[in-house]
């Protein structure tokens, strides 16, 4: 049986600051590690969220998803790391290091139950550079 | 061996709409459609990236000349470019003109046209906004 297939993107953005540090390490590991990304004072980027819903096209609306309420609960989530130092300000990095790789899927796990119906969330992309992003799905 | 790949060709075409569901009251139009329900209707430039499977012709090195792709997309937006989806085209009478409807509404008026023996339409990428995109394929 051929089944149709619809997904919708819709990319955000917020700038954030972090260092990659293990306490775990020693100084000149952490340097070694991580390199410019240890600088104590930390370092910031602009943040691209690419974010895919999956879903049936809903009869009545037209939409996998409405966007103004996938807006503000998107928005409910990256305002909290909008403009603030990652592995201070925010619980979750104070633990797990806040690289790509773990923003990604913090977005996902904070994300995932909160999409609005019929919608699914699919997959996250996560740009930190115009040159690299970190993809990221469940 | 048959080597299967993708091209992916894009295009631009710009269009209004209106977001209004006859079933309803203007009330619950507003609450759930917002500004999109705007009488008048809105518009955006819309990029169509269409996705073409197939193999490669070993004496083209092409999946499908583009030189015959470009046209055929090119005739099926003529019918969306420049016009108010609602009430200059036959297929939102019913249907709301929502990005993943339209999206549906490309990719079975491509697949209709798409005249090549062994490739087929893959998927399309709708690109309603630089942030907003929709993307359509069928799965056995």
């Amino acid at each position: 049986m051929i089944k149709e297939k619809c997904t919708l993107t819709k990319i955000y953005s917020f700038s954030a600051a972090h260092r990659l540090h293990n306490e775990n390490f020693s100084d000149e590991k952490n340097k070694e590690v991580f390199g410019k990304c240890n600088n104590p004072q930390g370092h910031g980027h602009d943040y691209y969220l690419e974010l895919t819903v999956k879903g049936d096209i809903a009869e009545d609306t037209g939409m996998i998803v409405n966007i103004e309420d996938l807006d503000q609960v998107v928005s409910s989530i990256i305002d909290e790391l909008d403009h603030k130092r990652l592995d201070i300000e925010i619980d979750y990095f104070t633990k797990e290091r806040a690289s790509g790789e773990n923003i990604a899927k913090y977005l996902w796990k904070n994300l995932a139950d909160k999409i609005p119906t019929p919608g699914k969330l699919s997959h996250i992309r996560l740009w930190e550079t115009s040159e690299n992003y970190f993809d990221y799905e469940e | 061996m048959i080597e299967y790949r993708t091209l992916t060709k894009r295009m631009e075409f710009s269009a209004s709409h209106r977001y209004w569901n006859n079933n309803w009251s203007e009330k619950k139009n507003l609450e759930v459609f917002g500004k999109c329900t705007s009488k008048y209707g809105h518009g955006h430039n819309y990029v169509l990236e269409t996705t073409i499977e197939g193999p490669v012709d070993p004496e083209t090195g092409m999946i499908i000349n583009i030189y015959k792709l470009k046209p055929m997309i090119k005739s099926v937006l003529k019918e969306f470019d420049h016009k108010f989806l609602n009430e200059d085209t036959d297929y939102f009478e019913e249907l709301i003109p929502t990005t993943e409807n339209f999206a549906k509404i490309l990719y079975e008026c491509i697949t209709e046209k798409l005249k090549c023996a062994d490739c087929k339409l893959l998927k399309v990428r709708l690109y309603e906004t630089k942030d907003l995109f929709v993307e359509y394929w069928k799965e056995q």
